[in-house]
């Protein structure tokens, strides 16, 4: 006998609560998107990648925004060999005379500079400013394509940094070299000192997990989304798609820097000229391809990095243990990973075929 | 009471629907499916899986990005040394290249896959 349609209706209910439970079930346990925000900035010759994990609302946003690019042009005219801000003018001194005064808030850098020269006997020295605008890496878009010759390097040989000397009087601090003719470029120590700066502001607007990446270089605080920060370290000879080499998880307030010379080169009859200037030659520093150093101190990690790189693999414990660095590597010309004790225990291999 | 046979098919058609959703929502909400490029003055995202060519106006000219197999690629930019272009095709959801010289960044929508937060070099 067939049946009426609402007995037809009333059997369907059950199967259509099941249906609705199901997809209710299915929406609720969606897994949630991670609240993770990312701003980018351009600054310093490079892109920053600024994520904040946590809620923020637009306005927060937007305001954190502009701070940043408030802060990161400010520390750009102060810092840049191509500015008239602080060390513009203190190059234009220092071009022609042995002694001159300094801006204040250049001075607590300037100093630690001098005592990192010191420690590392000369490997990490920012008073080779005028080989390095001769090498055409003072700017990246003015690089040369062949090296420049012996006699116009070692003509362009300034006094170290290490023999700097400051006096302080009520007029402010005042620095005095042996000779005339310094160039200062802060390339290799300035990048730690402004993610320092940029992290001031992220903690200033209450943001307490970031990581503050600025082409490579980083440094966090607190942790990710639902884990620590986990960085994947790239592997200096990787062609294309980058592929990282060992893997780390970051505890807050810990910043990792390197120096290679896969970031600025050009290539001449087969040979890389990169930026990295052994200050005791003018020549690119030829004893390893990376250095990479963990600290907490970014302006440090970035100088040691810088440092660690011109010693090479067999001087680099020397310096490191001088710097007060105990989480280094340096990835020596043929490729094989030096790596201190202490950041050996912290790495994730993940590529065991590697040597080293 | 007894289920007939369309009821059965009901059922069915309802289960092979909850399947579709647990696949399109028991994953990340960006699978690599989307990259945002950004200019100076404009943004423009990208279905990755619609072969294209795209321009975008930069601070010193256009940069040229080309979409094939999933992946976005500069092919042209302004730049001196053309480290965008030698950056190579990305597809990973996560990832970020960029012609910085021309302020073109260019950024796939989405968590890393490789469950890193950033690569440092």
């Amino acid at each position: 006998m067939p049946s009426s349609v609402s007995d037809r209706l009333r059997a369907l209910i059950p199967a259509s609560l099941l249906i609705l439970a199901l997809l209710a079930g299915v929406w609720l346990t969606r897994p949630a998107e991670p609240a993770q925000h990312s701003l980018r900035l351009y600054g310093l010759g490079t892109l920053i990648d600024v994520q904040i994990a946590g809620h923020l609302n637009d306005a927060d946003y937007v305001r954190i925004e502009r701070d940043l690019v408030a802060r990161l042009e400010a520390f750009q005219t102060r810092w840049s060999v191509l500015r008239d801000g602080d060390l513009g003018q203190l190059n234009a001194t220092l071009a022609e005379a042995r002694s001159a005064p300094v801006a204040a808030p250049l001075v607590p850098l300037l100093q630690r500079a001098q005592d990192i020269c010191q420690r590392s006997d000369g490997r990490f020295d920012p008073a080779i400013g005028r080989w390095i605008a001769l090498w055409g890496f003072e700017n990246d878009e003015a690089m040369r394509t062949t090296p420049p010759r012996p006699e116009e390097i070692s003509a362009l040989r300034s006094p170290s940094w290490c023999a700097a000397r400051f006096a302080s009087s009520e007029a402010g601090v005042n620095v005095t070299l042996p000779q005339a003719g310094a160039r200062l470029n802060f390339g290799g120590m300035a990048k730690g000192e402004a993610v320092e700066e940029l992290l001031e502001v992220l903690h200033a607007a209450g943001q307490r997990n970031v990581l503050v990446n600025a082409g490579g270089d980083l440094k966090v605080l607190g942790q990710s989304v639902d884990r620590p920060w986990r960085i994947g370290i790239r592997d200096p000879r990787a062609e294309g798609t980058p592929q990282a080499l060992a893997a780390l998880a970051l505890r807050s307030g810990e910043a990792l820097f390197s120096s290679g010379d896969y970031e600025r080169y050009f290539e001449h009859a087969g040979v890389r000229y990169h930026h990295l200037l052994d200050p005791a030659t003018g020549m690119p520093g030829r004893r390893a391809i990376a250095a990479t150093v963990l600290h907490d101190d970014a302006a440090l990690a970035d100088a040691a990095s810088t440092a660690l790189f011109i010693a090479g693999p067999d001087a680099a414990p020397a310096v490191a243990a001088a710097l007060q660095v105990d989480q280094w590597m340096v990835i020596d010309t043929a490729g094989v990973q030096h790596t201190s004790p202490a950041l050996r225990a912290r790495l994730e291999d993940l590529n065991e075929a590697a040597p080293g | 009471m007894k289920l007939r046979r369309a009821d059965g098919l009901l059922l069915a058609l309802a289960l092979l629907l909850e399947g579709a959703l647990i696949g399109r929502y028991w994953q990340p909400r960006s699978t690599g499916h989307t990259a945002l490029v950004q200019g100076p003055t404009e943004q423009i995202r990208v279905d990755l899986r619609r072969p294209q060519q795209l321009q975008i106006q930069g601070a010193q000219g256009p940069s040229t990005l080309v979409v094939r197999d999933g992946a976005i690629a500069f092919t042209d930019s302004p730049c001196q040394r053309k480290l965008c272009i030698r950056s190579g095709a990305h597809r990973h959801a996560g990832a970020t290249t960029a012609c910085v010289p021309n302020r073109v960044s260019v950024s796939i929508a989405g968590r890393r896959v490789d469950g890193f937060d950033a690569l440092h070099y």
